[in-house]
């Protein structure tokens, strides 16, 4: 990366962009909270009532993890837009170069 | 294997199901948003962090988490779907086994009640489809789990075609829009970022992806435009100094096509500037520079608003045209908006959606008339099916040339999708009575100023009788500014007039004759 491109970032940005990443995780892990005791049928006696249990367990595994890996991404865009800050004076400058 | 019983079957209570059907749609629902969010945040991050090493590695985590959450978009929206079908097609059943017990139990006594019931084929036909609704659901819900490990990667929805989207604009508008609704989120992405030349003609897609696919087809056509633009000034030149082989008729052909060319970019710049005009947020629904070009510009989202007027302008009417057409637009919407309780509650739509008759002899034909008719009810059929709301309102109001194509859409097939249809300055409806307009009884209106030199008696009485005359049955609204072009004069009672009908107000609505419905 060279100096120029440093220049070229717009921290503000950066961490409104994380912003709106942490914003969607946030969404996706209540949404989880919220509906996971809704999304199965009560009854257990249809062969449907029993796929639908086992979707229900699977889909909401996967969207935890989603949701997961959506605020680990958050976490590290706003650990950039900060280093990038970092950046601006002279030392932050020739630490840039030398990386 | 389903196992359902009789018993089952006769206490099946869908109310639970519902609650479930539900909670499926609303982890769809939140799909679609956290990837649409996902998105956007990669394409901003794209501009505040334009280059390095990591800004690449951030674009490439932002691109799989969006398909990570895509990809499951569909697998929840079948599985909702399939629940649907089976708790709907349980009811139906049940209602019948039930209705059937009850019949035979008030024939006679017990015994005999059980006998016949035994007997009945039904009772054995509807366990079967019990039994069968419940293991296709299952199975459905079966083909769409997730891998633990992989995710729904396998079942990520491909790429799509151009001859795939290409198709869609043969499809009806409720096909296109169930297409549209369908497709995951980042299938959209792709439609709209890949074919926007296609998208943004698709009647049935909402107004906000057709506005996102018709400004970034602009700017390409803008720019192709203005290629061509630059390569015919240098062929000119070089014409003029003997620089190429010298051909009268080459030099005559590039003068034209330079005059094509700029009139058409000079077009494209005044869709610009409307779009870019502080105020109403601004939709472009449509837009084609070819010819003397069509763009369907709303004030305010049709989809959102309760009420929508859709205007259809008349003879040579082209995109130059598109800022003084704009002033009109406004001026209906912000006069009728101000008559509902919510503010941006109406949005009005310029539909330059056809080719309009030229000052030539096919301003008195059927034939441009009949061809916009086409567009204009698909277009209508395109906001029914996005709007929002149940208890959406919407108004057609023809100028002119413009009343003849709205009314023509009005009297074919199965007629046009608006509750009103408003006739300003109208050379004739091409019907001989209003009822003929295939509306509810009072819902036609005409208004003509008395100076009015296009609208009949005085204009070409090719297009049927007088709608202002009271034999004709519309109502005749006070019209009170002069000559053919006036009619959105802000604070006209001409312009309120249409903006009380817009919203429904028909009891406000001043009358030469005639009898409005009830509000």
């Amino acid at each position: 990366m060279r100096v120029d491109d440093v220049v070229k970032v717009d921290t503000a940005g950066l961490e409104d962009a994380a912003a709106v990443v942490v914003m969607s995780g946030q969404g996706l892990q209540a949404a989880r909270s919220r509906l996971s005791p809704q999304l199965r049928p009560p009854d257990t006696i249809s062969a449907t009532a029993i796929a639908v249990a086992q979707a229900a367990l699977l889909h909401l595994s996967l969207v935890a993890r989603a949701a997961r890996d959506v605020e680990g991404f958050a976490t590290a865009l706003r650990g950039a837009a900060e280093r990038y800050r970092q950046c601006d004076a002279d030392a932050g400058r020739r630490l840039c170069e030398a990386r | 294997m389903s196992t359902l019983t009789l018993a089952d079957l006769l206490a099946f209570n869908p109310a639970p199901y519902r609650g479930v059907i539900r909670a499926w749609e609303v982890l769809a629902e939140q799909l679609d948003q956290t990837a649409g969010d996902l998105l956007r945040a990669g394409r901003t991050l794209h501009q505040h962090w334009p280059a390095g090493e990591a800004s690449r590695a951030a674009h490439h985590r932002n691109g799989d988490l969006v398909r990570a959450v895509s990809d499951a978009y569909n697998p929840v929206r079948r599985i909702l779907d399939a629940l649907d079908t089976f708790t709907a097609g349980m009811v139906a059943l049940r209602d019948r086994a039930d209705d059937l017990i009850e019949r035979v139990g008030r024939s006679g006594p017990l015994s005999a009640a059980g006998r016949l019931l035994q007997a009945d084929p039904f009772l054995d036909a509807a366990v079967a489809g019990a039994r069968a609704l419940d293991e296709k659901c299952a199975a459905v819900v079966r083909d769409n789990l997730p891998d633990p490990d992989r995710g729904f990667v396998v079942l990520g929805a491909p790429p799509l075609t151009r001859a795939s989207v290409a198709a869609q604009l043969r499809s009806a508008p409720a096909a296109v829009a169930q297409w549209w609704s369908a497709l995951t989120p980042v299938q959209q992405e792709q439609a709209l970022t890949d074919f926007p030349d296609i998208v943004g003609r698709l009647d049935g897609v909402p107004t906000v992806d057709r506005d996102r696919a018709n400004r970034a087809n602009l700017a390409v056509l803008t720019a192709e435009l203005e290629d061509r633009q630059a390569t015919l000034r240098i062929r000119i030149t070089e014409l003029k100094a003997g620089q190429g082989q010298l051909s009268t008729v080459e030099l005559l052909d590039a003068g034209h096509e330079l005059s094509r060319v700029a009139s058409s970019l000079a077009g494209l710049a005044q869709v610009r500037a409307e779009l870019d005009r502080p105020g109403v947020p601004r939709f472009l629904i449509g837009l084609d520079p070819a010819g003397d070009g069509v763009a369907v510009i709303a004030a305010g989202n049709p989809d959102t608003a309760r009420h929508t007027a859709i205007w259809v302008p008349g003879v040579s009417t082209d995109l130059s045209d598109t800022a003084g057409n704009m002033v009109r637009v406004d001026n209906l919407r912000t006069a009728a908006d101000q008559l509902t309780a919510t503010p941006s509650d109406v949005a009005a739509v310029m539909w330059l959606g056809y080719d309009t008759p030229g000052l030539d002899p096919t301003m008195a034909t059927m034939a441009k008339a009949e061809a916009g008719a086409a567009k204009l009810d698909r277009f209508v059929d395109g906001l029914a099916e996005t709007h929002n709301h149940t208890d959406s309102h919407r108004t057609a109001v023809g100028h002119s040339y413009g009343s003849v194509a709205a009314a023509t859409a009005a009297r074919s097939g199965d007629g046009l999708d608006v509750e009103d249809l408003v006739a300003l300055g109208s050379p004739g409806l091409t019907v001989s009575r209003a009822a003929e307009l295939q509306l509810e009884p009072g819902h036609v209106w005409a208004g003509a100023a008395d100076d009015d030199a296009i609208a009949w008696p005085l204009g070409l009485a090719v297009f049927g009788p007088n709608p202002l005359s009271p034999s004709f049955k519309a109502n005749a609204f006070t019209v009170d500014t002069a000559g053919h072009s006036a009619y959105w004069t802000a604070g006209s009672e001409s312009l309120e007039n249409q903006a009380r009908i817009v919203v429904g107000r028909y009891g406000d609505v001043s009358l030469v004759h005639g009898t409005p419905p009830a509000s």
